[in-house]
């Protein structure tokens, strides 16, 4: 899809909506509504997700995931409250996600419900629980 | 100079371990194997296992998760082992200085005898590094 096919097919679930070029797509969607965004996008055959980011921004956490809608690219970004980040999981629409959202768990402290594996991946075995290594708010060494 | 030293400065065996970096000086002592630049006109070998290995390259910042592994590896070569520190991770922690999982640099840890910089170093460099510590041998 090119970028104009792509907002036009998300049309009143995505705000913000920036194209650069015509191959790539940036917008945000409500933590409410973001899983249509994804059903219309499995929809339309869209089946990779080439991974997802998490931001501190301070005052709120930002997960931006990053579609690939061959050629275009979305980035699709949902932001959550710093005192309670919880979003649904996306494995069940796109299965290889799955490692993207244990990264965010351990790294950003953003609680994926119904997460399939959420045991911890990259952090060392004796790291603090609770510890979020990429917030802002933790003091590096 | 022993006997025992005699041979090992003819043959020594190395055992490369990246404790953490970015790999580019992991390629870069693994080129320093190939034949273009080819240690092994020195006599030395990589091996596999640290038991039986002499010198212990490490390349890359020394991590939390690694750290007990490392010192592992270094208590299982047996006497006399030296280390060498290859790239300015190994050193300083370079380019990862201060993230939360980087407890380096590696000679807080274990005594090095031979520091490389560079990031990553040419693998000339490494040779160079190697052939010094031989010298120490003698
Ligand atoms: S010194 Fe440079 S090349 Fe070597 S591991 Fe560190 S960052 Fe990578």
């Amino acid at each position: 899809m090119k970028a104009s096919e792509v907002i036009q097919l998300l049309e009143g679930l995505i705000e913000e909506v920036k194209t650069v070029g015509n191959r790539r797509v940036f917008a945000t969607a409500s933590k409410e509504r973001f899983r249509e965004v994804l059903q219309r996008l499995r929809e339309k055959e869209v089946r990779h997700v080439s991974t997802i980011s998490g931001v501190d921004r301070g005052s709120h956490i930002s997960v931006v995931y990053h579609f690939d809608c061959r050629p275009c690219l979305l980035n699709l970004r949902v932001d959550l409250p710093k005192d309670n980040p919880e979003i649904r999981t996306i494995t069940d629409l796109f299965p290889g996600a799955e490692i993207y959202e244990r990264d965010l768990m351990e790294m950003l402290g953003v609680k994926v419900s119904e997460h399939p594996d959420p045991r911890r991946f990259f952090l060392p075995d004796d790291w603090p629980e609770g510890v979020y290594p990429l917030r802002k708010e933790v003091k590096q060494p | 100079m022993g006997i025992a030293n005699f041979f090992r400065r003819k043959s020594p065996w190395l055992l490369h371990f990246d404790s953490g970096g970015c790999n580019g000086c992991s390629i870069e002592v693994v080129a320093a194997l190939t034949p273009r630049f080819d240690v092994e006109r020195f006599g030395m070998l990589a091996k596999g296992s640290p038991r039986h290995a002499d010198i212990l390259v490490v390349t890359g910042p020394v991590t939390r998760q690694c750290l007990p592994r490392l010192k592992r590896i270094y208590e299982q070569m047996p006497e006399p082992k030296i280390v060498v520190a290859v790239g300015s991770c190994a050193i300083t922690n370079g380019a990862f200085d201060g993230c939360y999982n980087v407890v380096g640099p590696l000679d807080k840890h274990l005594p090095v005898r031979a520091y490389v910089p560079g990031c990553p170093p040419r693998p000339e460099a490494i040779i160079h590094g190697l052939m010094a510590v031989l010298e120490e041998l003698k």
